[in-house]
């Protein structure tokens, strides 16, 4: 009897075991498939939206063909309103409800243009939203 | 007696999940940093700070530089990538040395860097290079040791590199940016094998421009490669054998701060930092941009509004302000920091920057003796500050 037990026992920790470690190289398989297919998702463009994208570029004279916006520097710059409904950000008048005296934290990132096959670059300089400060 | 077996068999199998369960979660256990949640210090407040050099980077035809997008250590030099496409040597006096490499697309030439890695050996740079698909190999004069070209689909959207520790294969962890429905954000890239593994995504996309998940996600310091993610409040390291991203340390944030959910993340269809922006205003964690580390500390930034300084030797931490509101007497502020070694952290500074602080403390005479960073910026030379003249490097030694 004693031995049928330690057998059991020793059937039940093994698939136990197996169990667990089957069960976590699945969970991750999954997530690296669904990555994948993701990714190849994102690839897949017909010719016609292709071609819609590179007229829409082409459409604006400020815009650059077959490279991207790439961000290579973002942050907050910190200033102090001086006048009323006035800041300076980066030596450029901003206008909003800025109050005398306050400081305020203004996010802004610089953009640079380079070769991308395929992209469009529609952001080149130094920005805060969509407002170009250089 | 077979009642009493199977009850055996049920509870043995139970405690044997449990045990797997607790293994799994007991060998993702970090530790929690705490401080974040305390109101943020004025800039450098208290630091005990052993020493402050600034010094300028030599400006001439050869060396000026448009805008720094990433520096490094070289031996004992320091490399310095501009966002020209140039990567430059200066010594750590501040003289130029020499460039590394030059643009075109003859052999051991490049069109454009993406990104520098120096090797472990501390001897030898490699380039990589997208649009060319080349990954160049430069010794410490900068010579033309070894040029690779790979598929330049496999360098897409790369951003930082650094190399695997103590690996023969001279494999590299990669960061990348998000750019619209591209979310690899880091990877592996061994050149050996022409081969590129996904390591990490973000289900964020952006609205065509190209995003960073930080300016400097990867940290190496002794043999450990430390990153960090989008909206997260931990560090997490790079384990090279099991070829995993796993937590480090994670910080406490707080109960007024919020942590963004995985199903908020992946409706993020505008990710920049202007998005950041909105969330912080809600009371969201941005998130850390960079990470640095030297013998008993790790630098969180937090994109210039604030930094998380950790103790690595009581696992504690103090967040401080990353700007210079208020010019105080005994604070030696830790500003624009871009690299880091065993016992410093480096900055960098426009001329200026400088010039604007030395006014706001050229107001507060009696106090010019307390503070060893405001010594070394007025020690400058007016000559270093002109307009036009490259930055200055700050080595804040703690």
């Amino acid at each position: 009897m004693k031995k049928k037990t330690l057998t059991a026992c020793a059937v039940v920790c093994t698939v136990s075991v197996l169990g667990g470690v089957c069960f976590e190289r699945t969970k991750k398989q999954s997530i690296s498939t669904a990555n994948l297919l993701a990714n190849v998702e994102a690839l897949t463009e017909t010719e016609e939206e292709f071609e819609t994208r590179r007229s829409e570029c082409y459409s604006n004279m400020e815009y650059n063909w077959n490279m991207a916006s790439i961000c290579v520097e973002s942050g907050f710059e910190h200033v102090t309103c001086t006048v009323s409904g006035k800041i300076s950000v980066f030596g450029v008048e901003l206008s909003g409800s800025y109050v005398k005296d306050h400081i305020y934290t203004i996010p802004w990132a610089r953009y640079q243009c380079e070769e991308s096959n395929g992209n469009c670059c529609t952001k080149q300089g130094l920005y805060t939203g969509d407002t170009k400060l250089a | 007696m077979k009642k009493s077996f199977f009850n055996t068999i049920v509870c043995l199998t139970l405690f044997l999940f449990a045990l797997t369960a607790c293994h799994t979660q007991s060998s993702r256990k970090t530790p929690v940093i705490r401080g974040y949640s305390d109101e943020p210090l004025i800039n450098g407040l208290g630091l005990d700070m052993k020493d402050v050099r600034i010094i300028p980077l030599e400006t001439s035809k050869e060396s000026a530089l448009s805008h720094v997008v990433d520096i490094g250590f070289f031996g004992d030099n320091l490399l310095v990538q501009d966002a020209g496409h140039r990567l430059l040597c200066f010594d750590r006096q501040g003289h130029f040395l020499f460039p590394v490499g030059m643009r075109g697309r003859g052999n051991g030439e490049y069109l454009r860097i993406n990104a520098f890695a120096v090797n472990e050996s501390d001897t030898t740079v490699t380039i990589f290079d997208e649009t060319s698909g080349r990954i160049i190999t430069y010794d410490a004069i900068g010579e033309l040791l070894e040029s690779v070209r790979l598929d330049g689909k496999l360098l897409y959207m790369l951003q930082r590199v650094a190399p695997i520790p103590n690996d023969e294969r001279g494999d590299y962890l990669c960061s990348g940016y998000v750019h619209k429905d591209y979310n690899r954000i880091y990877s592996l890239l061994s050149i050996k094998n022409s081969f590129c593994q996904e390591l990490q995504t973000t289900p964020m996309k952006t609205r065509g421009t190209a995003e960073i998940i930080g300016i400097h996600p990867i940290n190496q310091y002794g043999g450990r490669l430390s990153l960090i993610l989008p909206f997260s409040n931990s560090v997490f390291e790079y384990l090279p054998e099991e070829k995993k991203i796993v937590p480090r340390m994670t910080v406490s944030v707080g109960p007024k701060t919020k942590l963004l959910s995985q199903k908020q993340i992946s409706r993020i269809d505008n990710y920049s930092i202007m998005l950041k922006s909105e969330f912080m205003a809600q009371n969201y964690f941005p998130g850390f941009s960079s990470l640095y580390e030297t013998n008993d500390y790790i630098y969180l930034d937090m994109d210039g509004r604030l930094y998380f300084l950790i103790d690595k030797n009581n696992n504690t931490g103090v967040a401080y302000e990353g700007y210079i509101g208020e010019i105080h007497p005994d604070a030696n502020p830790l500003i624009s920091v871009k690299l880091s070694d065993g016992n410093s952290f480096v900055g960098m500074l426009e001329p200026w920057r400088i010039k604007t602080l030395r006014n706001q403390f050229d107001a507060m005479i009696d106090c010019k003796e307390l503070s060893l960073f405001y010594k070394a910026m007025m020690a400058l030379p007016d000559s270093c500050l002109e307009d036009g003249n490259n930055p200055c490097l700050v080595f804040y030694q703690l």
